[in-house]
């Protein structure tokens, strides 16, 4: 494998990092249809290096009006450190809650409220972002650990958010992935926000990775 | 099946392409073709005419369900493995109803690999 040995990744290295995301949100896919009943349709995974300060500006673009969406938030740190945003739009937060409550009976013995809503979002966080994130780490020879995930809204994912995590002025990297729920009009979309301090540690472990298959 | 000669490995992802080519065993002296979308997949199938075929799902222009389509609609005795990432439940139903031969999960390990072709060997 050819390495790119400067502070920016190579096209193979970008594959590489795409493809195992790839493979992680299909193991977290698959995890969340064992539990509700439904048919996840996967697209390919994208990487883009940012300007931390521009993320927010980035991740409208990529999803719409930022405000109208719920986003499950979760930090976690391994051999650098990130956070992971669940975006989905307030239409599809609603029904995903309604399906979740159907299919596990959460929720049924109690009214309807914000904070039982925001559970199961983090409920479902909890499978996506930490099957995915988990089983990227496990690729990587890298073990991760989380801080509890945590509902925001749209308007909280603010430049302050940014700055409590990353050096403004620091590039960033960052995975997403847009996945549909079949037969319904439900989508959402997962970025994971990587800093690059550990740059190096990150391309020797896509080293090690290759290297079993050569 | 005789004896497989030509393999065909369709995946949008060049390290995915590599992965699955250092599982297959490099002394049985196998062509190999390589096809980076379903579309360009049911392409070199039609020209290449493999013995067996390695399919990815999750591509961009023809998804792997349809090339796998496509591809039996040539030829309905075209031998496909399923190499992916989406391993939920109902894929794998779905695939399986569409004739394909097995499934196998990413990353491609070298003994599954070997296990599957001899398998379609009748080894």
């Amino acid at each position: 494998m050819e390495i790119n040995d400067d502070s920016t990744f190579s096209e193979l290295e970008i594959d590489t990092l795409q493809e195992i995301m790839n493979i992680a949100f299909g193991q977290a896919s698959a995890d969340l249809a064992d539990v509700i009943n439904v048919f996840i349709v996967l697209s390919v995974p994208a990487l883009k290096l940012k300007k931390a300060l521009s993320l927010l500006e980035f991740i409208n673009i990529e999803i719409g009006d930022l405000k109208n969406f719920k986003i499950i938030e979760q930090s976690y740190w391994g051999k650098s450190k990130g956070v992971a945003l669940l975006a989905f739009p307030h239409e599809a937060e609603l029904e995903l809650i309604a399906m979740f409550r159907e299919d596990t009976g959460m929720g049924f013995e109690n009214n309807m409220s914000d904070e039982l809503d925001n559970e199961m979002l983090i409920e479902i966080g909890n499978i996506l972002i930490g099957a995915c994130v988990s089983k990227m780490a496990e690729l990587l020879k890298d073990v991760v650990t989380f801080v509890p995930p945590r509902v925001i809204s749209g308007e909280q994912l603010s430049e302050a958010f940014v700055e409590n995590r990353f050096e403004p002025e620091n590039r960033v990297i960052l995975l997403k992935t847009l996945f549909q729920i079949e037969g319904r009009e439900l989508s959402g979309h997962l970025f994971l926000v990587n800093s690059l301090d550990s740059i190096h540690t990150l391309k020797d472990a896509l080293r090690a990775f290759w290297k079993q298959y050569e | 099946m005789a004896a497989i000669k030509k393999i065909l490995i369709v995946d949008d992802s060049t390290s995915a392409r590599f992965f699955i080519k250092g599982c297959i065993p490099k002394d049985k002296g196998y062509e190999i073709a390589e096809a980076s979308d379903g579309a360009k997949g049911v392409e070199t199938y039609k020209s290449f005419r493999p013995d067996v075929t390695f399919m990815d799902l999750t591509m961009p222009v023809m998804t792997g369900f349809e090339a796998i389509e496509h591809i039996k609609a040539i030829d309905p005795h075209a031998v496909i493995i399923v190499l992916t990432a989406d391993i939920q439940a109902k894929t794998i139903e779905r695939v399986t109803a569409l004739g394909v031969v097995t499934v196998l999960k990413k990353p491609p390990v070298k003994a599954s690999v070997e296990e599957a072709l001899n398998k379609i060997q009748g080894i």
